[in-house]
């Protein structure tokens, strides 16, 4: 069956800025409007819902971490992806957007993901994290593959997402990679090779 | 008429390829397994790289596709024609202007950039494949990270012959984790792979694995403190048409003459180069 042809443009336009954003690890990236649809039935963002349709399908178990059915029955009609639990889930959906006693089940449902194993560390969780900016926040210092020396990322996120990543990367290959989404559709993406560290001035303007 | 795909591939085909790429950008030289799918043209033709340039091709990007250094080879010609049929994009010779470089067995003289990526066709993917044969047993050495075998082929290398006998595909090790088959380009190109601006990737269709070089990311080539890793020599050569020094020289001879002579392997920089002297010729 042949798809749409402009969904097949706009997912290969935001493949494209996510492989960016993986591959220039720190570097936000912005998805443009004209590719970004509207839709009523997810609590999640609209530029979330783009990065769900454009990697997960058949072959793919996620996790939502809000218990919301209009969101996830969305992500099952869009992409066919079946639910998992968080401990098996390819990706794993930390809404940015949940109640207050949800927000503290946010790192547990990161404890929660797959690393993979030595023989298959591709075989491990990508985490999709709703937070309120890319731009401004919480300063880190990041090293590794795809950055040039260091860089500095700021990140508005609500939750310690540093320390647990930081465990669940402990023993590379093994570990998860991350991909921030926040309201204004930017996404930064830090794979598991990169070396975050909290900086001591905590906001900046 | 017959309707096809936009770059042949269906796109749960380019979903399982660009979710194997995003894994291999993110774990640096380890080689990811794919469902490598048919194409119209054979396996061992360069369908790994065909297979993840189509996964990755826009229609805003400009794609240049080379085979050994040659953008007008009949294998090049063939990959770049059926990329551009099923997706009118446009192509280029220059290094410069390209954003996808689809390559097989060189990395371009010109220095490439941030935002192209360089897609290179991998015949074979395993480097411990000629120490053990076994991809169960590799896949097992690569998860220890014992390579062991590689430095003893090194070693042996080095007591048969004097210095590694590798021509082309010496192993590199990809940020002090892995050790990659940097496909069969030559030493010459080796340390271009070394904290490159751009990101690279490999595809191996036969062998069904996908693997990746980010950008800035540290590539050392296999080689022992006391028997450095030395790329191919050019001493008192140069090319025939440019007279670059510098460059991958191929060994041609004058059929008519006997005549050995040397000229630059990689076309689109031979032309460039010439072009801008004839430029500076006429100003």
């Amino acid at each position: 069956m042949m798809d749409d042809k402009i969904t097949v443009h706009n997912t290969q336009k935001v493949f494209r800025l996510i492989l960016q954003s993986m591959a220039y690890a720190g570097r936000p990236v912005q998805i443009p409007d004209e590719v970004i649809s509207l839709y009523t039935n997810s609590l999640l963002f609209p530029a979330t819902m783009e990065v769900l349709k454009t990697l997960l399908d058949i072959n793919t178990g996620f996790y939502c971490g809000m218990d919301d059915m209009h969101t996830i029955q969305e992500i099952q009609i869009l992409t066919s992806a079946h639910r998992e639990i968080p401990e098996a889930a390819d990706f794993v959906i930390i809404p940015g957007d949940i109640p207050l006693d949800a927000m503290e089940n946010a790192p547990r449902i990161m404890e929660q993901a797959k690393i993979g194993t030595i023989y298959d560390p591709h075989a491990s969780a990508t985490i999709l994290i709703e937070c309120a900016s890319v731009s401004h926040g919480t300063v880190y210092r990041c090293e590794g593959p795809g950055i040039d020396n260091n860089i500095q990322i700021t990140i508005d996120c609500a939750w310690d997402w540093a320390a647990i990543r930081r465990l669940k990367n402990v023993e590379f290959p093994l570990g998860i990679d991350c991909i921030f989404i926040d309201s204004a559709a930017r996404v930064l993406s830090l794979p598991r090779t990169t070396r975050v560290t909290k900086q001591i001035l905590n906001e900046v303007a | 008429m017959h309707e096809r795909h936009f770059a042949f591939l269906d796109e749960s085909s380019k979903k399982e390829i660009r979710r194997a790429v995003l894994k291999a950008v993110a774990i640096p030289g380890y080689q990811v397994p794919f469902a490598s799918r048919e194409l119209p043209i054979a396996r061992g033709w360069g369908t790994g790289g065909l297979q993840i340039t189509l996964s990755l091709v826009g229609k805003d990007d400009i794609i240049k596709v080379i085979d050994q250094g040659s953008d007008e080879s009949v294998n090049a010609v063939s990959l770049r024609n059926l990329i551009q049929e099923t997706t009118d994009v446009a192509s280029t010779i220059h290094t410069t202007e390209a954003t996808l470089i689809q390559t097989r067995h060189r990395v371009p003289e010109q220095p490439l950039k941030e935002g192209q990526i360089l897609i290179l066709q991998v015949p074979l993917p395993e480097p411990l494949r000629n120490v053990e044969p076994s991809e169960y047993k590799t896949k097992k050495l690569h998860a220890e990270a014992d390579y062991s075998g590689a430095w003893l082929k090194l070693f042996e290398d080095i007591m048969c012959y004097g210095q590694a006998a590798t021509g082309a595909d010496h192993p590199v090790f990809v940020n002090d984790r892995y050790v990659m088959a940097p496909t069969p380009i030559p030493r010459f190109d080796n340390p271009k792979l070394d904290h490159n601006p751009a990101l690279m990737l490999f595809g191996a269709g036969r062998e069904k694995k996908i693997y990746a070089v980010p950008p800035y990311t540290k590539v050392v080539s296999l080689a022992f403190d006391d028997y450095p890793f030395q790329r191919e020599r050019f001493v008192g050569k140069k090319c025939r048409l440019t007279g670059l020094e510098n460059v991958y020289l191929d060994e041609l001879i004058d059929e008519a003459t006997g005549e050995v002579y040397y000229q630059t392997n990689d076309s689109s920089y031979l032309l460039e180069f010439l072009n801008r002297d004839e430029g500076a010729g006429t100003v």
